[in-house]
């Protein structure tokens, strides 16, 4: 009786589904992302998600709609600084994510200091997630995944050695443009499920506990879907019982699989 | 452009990495079924050659080309295979099995979406099974040890029976009896197919007995042509003095080979 009073809310069944949605791309994207050492992409991506919404915010505009080309335009900026400069990938993150977030508090200070909508933004609610969001992930995350099964043997090659993969006739950038733009709309996403600081955890605790499993490639990317999805879930219905905030909630709850992955990793 | 009988041309090639000098004037013809070592010295351009002929580096001056056309718009990739010398692969969790790694290699010859069908799989196992490494095809690759994965990622190079096959240091971390397994293997491909083989290496021993030509490379062409005319320049032997020409040119005495083929020494 309390699972269906609690399932018969609208919040509850939006959240559940937007955030089952979000989980998996993140999940996903993640494995690429960690094994090629760019684990703090979301990082850096989220940084300057939280300078767009407060440019949003600031000219009373969607946030989603201002962050979603300035980061997508940050993900090629990393890319193309990693490229052309031969810096270390964290580098490359490091700077555009210090931009980011200098642009955020600085533009927050012009509007007269953090409001109660940035606020929010810096950590996120997905109770609040509105259909046009969770529609906006269901087809994203169908198009994700068609393009990861297409693109999946390039994805693979490139994530054990570009080099090599260039030589084999792969068109790398290409493969990158789409990796590092994926992984922009995902994070853009993201921040509503579990807020700018906490985006990072969603990229790199479902794919490090999937890892410890040695279930091959796309072992690893089912059972970091699996982790995902169930840490969000319970983290939702956990949140909304005991009153925690959402958020902090899921980070935790995908700690603890991490924990527990190295434990069974230790036992067997 | 043409196909040539030169698989690799390099014109007068000099490269630079911001104001130092790397490559100057570097020029040298490489026809099909030759088996050429590169020799130098730590940082004398050995690696950035190899980049330049696969178009990865744009020379300042100068001209390449693979299989007759400019190597910057080379795009025939099916017939290279390459390993390089460090891959970015590093973790050790990486959850691809060897076969897996081994099958990326057939990919350039694969039209997209890029799969990996059945009768890959036969090819695959041919080819761990040349190196030896069959009874790992279901190891991950993270669990291997420093010469198996090398197997792997050679077995990976030549899965794709390339014209072409490109080795940066690939010895480097197989045992001695790997190594001489390698060699022979390479040999024998090289002699049967007619592979053009190109490979860095500082074991200089092994081009005496196993490579047609030599380059020694020290930003600049010191010497391109046979091992054994290496030995007997005087030109070397005033380079490097006569004690140290000696020396090189003693080295690859380990093996019997060089002495079959040539009788002196």
């Amino acid at each position: 009786m309390v699972a269906f009073d609690f399932i018969s809310h609208g919040f509850i069944q939006k959240a559940l589904i937007g955030g089952f949605f979000i989980a998996m791309l993140c999940s996903t994207l993640g494995v690429f992302l960690v094994l090629r050492n760019l684990s703090l992409i979301g990082d850096g991506l989220s940084h300057v998600t939280f300078g767009s919404v407060a440019m949003g915010l600031l000219f009373k505009l969607y946030p989603f709609y201002i962050a979603i080309p300035i980061v997508m335009v940050s993900a090629i900026g990393i890319m193309k600084l990693k490229e052309k400069t031969r810096l270390f990938s964290d580098t490359a993150i490091g700077i555009v994510s210090s931009l980011g977030i200098a642009s955020g508090v600085f533009i927050s200070s012009i509007a007269g200091g953090l409001n109660i909508d940035l606020f929010s933004y810096l950590f996120g609610n997905i109770l609040a997630i509105n259909w046009t969001e969770v529609l906006v992930s269901f087809f994203l995350s169908l198009f994700f995944i068609f393009l990861i099964i297409i693109f999946y043997q390039e994805l693979l090659f490139i994530t054990f050695d570009e080099e090599s993969a260039q030589v084999s006739g792969i068109n790398v950038k290409k493969i990158n443009t789409m990796l590092y733009l994926m992984t922009a709309l995902t994070v853009v996403l993201a921040m509503k499920a579990v807020g700018v600081l906490l985006v990072t955890a969603l990229l790199i605790l479902p794919p490090v506990t999937a890892l410890q499993f040695s279930m091959g490639f796309k072992g690893t990317l089912f059972i970091s879907c699996v982790i995902g999805v169930l840490s969000v879930t319970a983290g939702i219905i956990l949140s909304f019982f005991m009153d925690f905030p959402t958020g902090a909630t899921i980070v935790i709850i995908n700690f603890l699989f991490f924990v527990l992955s190295l434990l069974f990793k230790k036992i067997f | 452009m043409k196909e040539t009988e030169n698989v690799i041309s390099m014109q007068n090639v000099y490269f630079s990495y911001n104001s130092a000098e790397v490559l100057s004037g570097v020029s040298f013809d490489l026809k099909k079924g030759a088996f050429l070592g590169i020799v130098g010295p730590n940082g004398s351009g050995k690696t950035t050659l190899i980049r330049l002929m696969l178009g990865f580096l744009k020379p300042q001056i100068g001209d390449i080309y693979l299989f007759g056309q400019p190597a910057f718009l080379f795009k025939d990739w099916h017939r290279i295979g390459y390993l390089p010398q460090k891959t970015s692969f590093s973790d050790n969790h990486f959850p691809a099995k060897v076969k897996e790694i081994v099958a990326l290699g057939l990919l350039s010859k694969k039209r997209s979406p890029k799969r990996i069908f059945r009768e890959d799989l036969r090819i695959i196992d041919k080819y761990l099974d040349l190196f030896g490494i069959i009874d790992l095809k279901e190891k991950f690759i993270g669990e291997l040890s420093g010469g198996q994965r090398q197997r792997v990622l050679l077995a990976k190079a030549m899965v794709n029976e390339p014209e072409l096959l490109i080795l940066d240091e690939p010895t480097t971390a197989l045992d001695p009896e790997t190594r001489e397994r390698f060699f022979d293997i390479l040999k024998e491909i090289n002699n049967k197919k007619a592979m053009t083989i190109i490979m860095i290496t500082h074991d200089i021993g092994t081009i005496g007995r196993y490579a047609s030509n030599m380059l020694y490379l020290d930003k600049r062409v010191i010497f391109f042509g046979t091992f054994e005319s290496f030995c007997n320049s005087n030109d070397m032997t005033e380079y490097f003095g006569e004690f140290a020409q000696h020396l090189i040119c003693h080295r690859h005495d380990t093996g019997d080979i060089y002495k079959k083929s040539y009788g002196r020494i």
